[in-house]
């Protein structure tokens, strides 16, 4: 696979993981029961065998990872904004999945994120200076 | 008592993933996606000494960030980790040597101006 496949394939895998990973802490989150100090353990073992959550570590933990592996082919300033398109979907699915209002402000908002990502996909992926060039990239 | 949890997570985050960029360019691109080089990858990443400080400042700045939304309003907590976004971008061009050009710096402004009011 190119470079510029793998970089999107792994641009698809980061958003993807960050936005279901959140989507399934926000559900297991809710479902939990309220802590009490009359059953401590009652919250945790809730914490600890809840699908919902288990699934989202999961997902958080491979989103760290394949975000970890972008940097080795692209630079930070190139990589945080673009797996910032995360915020759009995660707005998107807590509208359709979990039925929350987005306000006007926020789809602006949304638009406003979508303008920073095309922009910034645009550029080289890795564009670090070499002391040997002088300067320049 | 909340700026101090402000700088935290805006710091914390920022040295972070300042951190982890440096620790992963250390390795080179991963050419190999199969079983080899996905071992060697994740022994890369828990043995890196710059990723494994990158992911305790990471942890610091989600405690932060934890204690902030505990503490104030959602409104308040989530643009300041649009703040984190732009002093990256800063400090990349001088940590991690990269070329800064007027597209990555207008990226970064409009995508932490989208958090901002996503938050609101």
């Amino acid at each position: 696979m190119d470079l510029k496949h793998q970089n999107r394939l792994f641009i698809v895998l980061v958003v993807a993981s960050n936005t279901v990973g959140n989507l399934l802490l926000a559900i297991g989150l809710a479902r939990l029961p309220d802590f009490s100090l009359d059953a401590p353990l009652r919250y945790p073992e809730a914490f600890l065998s809840s699908g919902w959550i288990l699934g989202g570590i999961a997902l958080m933990t491979l989103w760290m990872l394949a975000q970890l592996s972008m940097y080795t082919w692209a630079d930070l300033t190139y990589v945080l904004p673009v797996t910032a398109s995360a915020y759009i979907f995660t707005a998107i699915l807590g509208r359709l999945v979990l039925h929350e209002a987005v306000s006007p402000l926020r789809w602006v908002g949304v638009v406003i994120i979508s303008l920073g990502v095309l922009l910034v996909a645009e550029t080289p992926l890795q564009t670090q200076i070499s002391p040997e060039s002088g300067g320049q990239p | 008592m909340n700026w101090v949890w402000v700088f935290v997570t805006v710091i914390a985050g920022t040295v972070g993933d300042l951190l982890n960029a440096k620790g992963m360019v250390v390795h080179g691109e991963i050419e190999d996606f199969g079983l080899r080089g996905l071992k060697k990858i994740v022994r890369h990443i828990f043995t890196e000494r710059l990723v494994i400080l990158g992911m305790i400042a990471d942890a610091l700045s989600f405690v932060g960030l934890l204690v902030l939304l505990a503490t104030t309003d959602l409104a308040f907590a989530v643009p300041v980790t649009a703040l984190s976004t732009v002093l990256k971008t800063g400090l990349a061009r001088w940590y991690l040597d990269e070329d800064v050009t007027w597209r990555r710096w207008a990226g970064a402004i409009l995508v932490a101006a989208g958090i901002v009011l996503i938050s609101l």
